[in-house]
């Protein structure tokens, strides 16, 4: 019976270090996908400023076509900003980001340029507009190299510690 | 929601407060705000022009008005263009924007221009916010004037500014498109005439009325001739030479005009640079003059421009 639990035991150990392996290389996979997203999203956005729509419209059309908590954040600020309440832009924008920012997938660093965004999203010139945005768009797609390259690397590196290291646990204990 | 109500919600906080609490409590309709960088905000009610308090009321004295700082300005434009202000790039070039409900706000400040065209405003110091305002059956009196065994007649209505001329010509396009029946196109180079808003009219105009909002009135009276056979063209403000050669096609055609323009008399009219040629043809078979001398839309004149020299009627 102890020899029974104490396999199990360490086959629970075993199992949660090849998770935890799995799960820092599929974290990757999720910020990589996010990344994506938020591109398609800046585009569409300038897309829709190019034609003159409104920023609403912008807005809810990107809230339409891209999934998830991105989406959401877009959804929210056209709902906002159809609501009038007196705040401007950039508080909405900030704001809607920071309350859907567990939905997002993306780090301290990317939310703050996120929320920088706002800032420039009043502007009076549809061509300076779309330049911050393409500015945006410039660095998400720099930090998609980045990340992509980092999987590349480390991302065959978790999977494999999380096995490895599953396995030395159970040797080690046994 | 009644048409002034929603003014109050592109103001921004301080302003919005004021502006409802006295539309709650002054008799008379809001007419115009103006806002400009530090100094009081003014409001016009009542053919009075007065400074804004932050408890609604209207004062003679500036220093109870509400300050207007550059901050305060800057949220108004955000929630007047719903934070799209670049969407409003064509209409800032001259030099208003059309707000949902019909709304014109003028506004001033630093000229930007590439040569002699205007390419933007930036720094906005000054905002006219005209709030619309419809009369719906302010044209029954003149209607039997200019209605005929043929139908409508060719009608000119000549007055000042802000003595409602537009006001009239809406109710006027109103009456001929769902009493008389008739198909009205309307050429709204300003959005005054149906305040139209994503291009779809915030006035009453009537159930067979078409608008070509935002269009040059020359251009625009062509284009609805050509595709949406009209049997009346209604046009504000005439007085471009290049207008003239379109409503003399338009006239040729056998579509009804109804236009308006500035002046103060009928001599205004006949010695306007262009006119002649209009006044010469006869091109107008009613031509109704009004003033401000007892109210906006005070009818002081209508002549039968076919009969002799300009016979008056009223």
């Amino acid at each position: 019976m102890q020899f029974y639990c104490k396999m199990m035991g360490l086959c629970f150990l075993g199992l949660t270090s090849a998770m935890a392996g799995l799960w820092m290389s599929r974290r990757m996979d999720v910020r990589l996908k996010e990344y994506k997203e938020l591109k398609r999203a800046l585009y569409i956005l300038a897309s829709e400023i190019r034609y003159s729509a409104s920023l609403s419209d912008a807005a809810e059309m990107v809230g339409k076509r891209i999934a998830g908590g991105l989406g959401r954040v877009f959804t929210d600020l056209s709902e906002d900003m159809d609501r009038k309440e007196g705040k401007s832009l950039d508080e909405l924008w900030s704001e809607g980001v920071r309350k859907r920012q567990r939905e997002l997938n993306l780090d301290e660093e990317d939310c703050m340029m996120l929320c920088s965004l706002g800032k420039h999203l009043a502007g009076q010139d549809a061509e300076l507009l779309q330049n911050q945005i393409a500015l945006l768009e410039q660095y998400v797609q720099d930090k998609q190299e980045r990340l992509a390259e980092e999987k590349r690397t480390k991302g065959r590196m978790y999977k494999s510690l999380g096995i490895l290291g599953g396995i030395l646990i159970m040797v080690v204990l046994l | 929601m009644q048409k002034q109500d929603t003014i109050s919600r592109i103001l921004c906080p301080p302003l919005r407060e004021a502006v409802g609490r006295m539309i709650n409590h002054t008799v008379y309709p809001l007419e115009e705000i103006r806002l400009r960088v530090n100094r009081p905000a003014m409001a016009y009610a009542g053919r009075k022009k007065m400074f804004l308090t932050s408890q609604g009321r209207l004062s003679d004295s500036e220093d109870e008005g509400i300050q207007v700082t550059s901050a305060m300005l800057e949220k108004t434009l955000e929630l007047m263009s719903n934070y799209s202000l670049y969407a409003y790039e064509q209409e800032l070039k001259n030099g208003y924007i059309t707000l949902e409900g019909g709304h014109r706000v003028g506004l001033c400040g630093k000229v930007v221009a590439d040569g002699d065209r205007i390419k933007t405003i930036r720094f906005i110091s000054s905002l006219n916010i005209r709030i619309a305002h419809e009369i719906i059956g302010c044209a029954d009196e003149i209607m039997p004037w200019i209605r005929g065994a043929q139908g409508i007649y060719h009608t000119l209505l000549i007055s000042p500014p802000r003595c409602g001329k537009t006001t009239l010509l809406r109710d006027l396009i109103r009456q001929i498109s769902d009493g008389e029946k008739m198909q009205v196109g309307v050429v709204d180079e300003r959005s005054e005439i149906a305040g139209c808003y994503r291009g779809i009219p915030q006035n009453t105009v009537g159930l067979r009325t078409d608008i070509l909002d935002g269009c040059p009135k020359q251009e625009g009276m062509l284009m609805l001739l050509r595709s949406m056979g009209p049997q009346v063209i209604a046009v504000d403000e005439i007085g471009r030479i290049e207008e003239i050669q379109a409503i003399t096609t338009i006239v040729n055609s056998g579509v009804k005009l109804l236009c308006t323009i500035h002046g103060n008399s009928l001599d205004d009219f006949l010695n306007k640079p262009g006119m002649d040629e209009l006044a010469a043809n006869r091109v107008f078979q009613r031509i109704i003059v009004l003033s401000g001398r007892k109210g906006p839309g005070t009818l002081e004149q209508i002549y039968d421009g076919e009969k002799g020299d300009y016979a008056v009627l009223l």
